[in-house]
């Protein structure tokens, strides 16, 4: 290892874009957090061509709103006013099912169970987890004529429900959020990356190293990839039926 | 004992490939020469994405003969790519004898920067050693500041050292 390669505590934290060339001297204070860094964002504004290509990668990253709270089968959770939970459908799961051709979502009053509501895309339709026990208060109706919404807004106007949940605060503890929910996305999308790398027979296995998913990846997946992700096995009849109680 | 033999794919700056001899050979403590002959890339072009396809790139330098213990290191200037991914800096065979990077996108020019070749040595030492690691059955590490640490964009092979960390020292040393 050389000198200035050595990494320790006691020694400073180089800025990457020292480190680059780009700046002389400037240290890092954000432990390499460099999407919540200020000084990073003034940087790639200042030279346009690398945030074009800055750009270009972070639209095909999968988004992660880290002020959510995320189930393990990619369903998003907002709590809001009174206690009520709006639900979606998160970034890696619309980008994984590709075009959504309709969504079938429970009504008002219906009891929350795995499966409650579905999404037909173009493999065939998966049955998804209601993210937490409650009670469906309002459904999103505009999706019901435009079920496209969920790609094009995963976290705002493509929300899929709003439910009054059973025990938040019980519920609330086994779900990913913030730090937790951005190491678990990076999980995903390796073990995501790994199936979706095609086998060559004279090649064998490889691993590569660099880029991102493409923002079309959807097309390179199949259903046993999705379902694998995201269905959920739906419970017997008589455990969820339609229920105005709890 | 193994034996690292580095194979130019279509033109390649001379000066990276004899400054790469010497740097795998001070990290690896393995002899790393250059063949002769030149892989030609042109066949794997993909006119849509304007890149090479890696995996098949790999697969021509597979088929160069050489002794059972030498891994052969493709070195590219041009931008590869395999179908899911927008781009690769490099790919490797998990525990066989194939690698290859590729320069295009370790050059700061690319990036709206001016030329630095210290720098652009450093990061191909970076990838080589990352995708040699592959083929001595190295996996991705967690440790951002390992070489075997996995780098989606530039700034992240700047942050990684050109060495393992103790543990994928262990495992590059046993399967020595």
């Amino acid at each position: 290892m050389r000198e200035d390669q050595q990494f320790t505590t006691a020694e400073p934290m180089k800025c990457i874009w020292m480190t680059a060339g780009v700046v002389q001297y400037k240290l890092c204070d954000y432990e390499y957090d460099c999407d919540n860094c200020g000084f990073d964002r003034a940087i790639r504004q200042r030279f346009p061509v690398h945030e074009r290509a800055s750009q270009l990668t972070n639209e095909q990253k999968c988004r992660i709103d880290e002020s959510l709270f995320y189930h393990l089968k990619h369903i998003w959770m907002r709590v809001e006013e009174e206690g009520k939970v709006r639900v979606g459908l998160d970034d890696f799961g619309q980008r994984l099912i590709g075009r959504i051709y309709s969504a079938h979502l429970p009504d008002a009053g219906e009891r929350i169970h795995d499966g409650c509501w579905r999404i037909t895309h173009q493999f065939g339709e998966v049955s998804m987890s209601g993210g937490m026990d409650g009670l469906v208060v309002q459904k999103n109706q505009q999706l019901e004529q435009f079920p496209s919404l969920i790609n094009s807004s995963p976290y705002d106007k493509g929300w899929i429900f709003i439910l009054e949940p059973k025990d938040l605060l019980q519920s609330l503890k086994s779900l990913y959020y913030g730090k937790k929910a951005k190491e678990w996305f990076a999980d995903e999308l390796n073990k995501l990356r790994s199936m979706l790398v095609e086998s060559n027979p004279e090649v064998g296995i490889t691993l590569q190293d660099g880029g991102m998913f493409r923002d079309d990846f959807g097309s390179f997946v199949n259903a046993e990839i999705i379902n694998k992700f995201l269905c959920v096995p739906v419970p017997d009849s008589g455990s969820h039926a339609n229920s105005n109680g709890r | 004992m193994f034996r690292i033999a580095l194979v130019p794919v279509g033109f390649v700056d001379v000066a990276v490939l004899e400054w790469l001899a010497v740097a795998i050979t001070d990290t690896t403590h393995l002899p790393c020469s250059i063949r002769k002959e030149v892989v030609d890339p042109s066949d794997t072009f993909h006119p849509a994405r304007q890149q090479y396809n890696s995996t098949q790139i790999l697969s021509k330098i597979v088929g160069l003969q050489d002794g059972d213990n030498t891994k052969l290191l493709g070195i590219a200037s041009v931008d590869l790519f395999i179908p899911i991914l927008t781009f690769v800096f490099g790919e490797a065979q998990l525990g066989n004898r194939a690698a290859v990077i590729s320069l295009h996108r370790l050059k700061q020019p690319f990036y709206g920067l001016p030329e630095d070749n210290q720098l652009l040595y450093e990061r191909c030492e970076k990838e080589a050693i990352h995708e040699l690691g592959h083929t001595f059955r190295l996996l991705h590490c967690q440790k951002f500041d390992c070489v075997m640490h996995f780098s989606n964009s530039i700034e992240q092979i700047d942050l990684k050292h050109n060495t393992f960390c103790s543990e994928c020292a262990a495992i590059f040393n046993k399967s020595l």
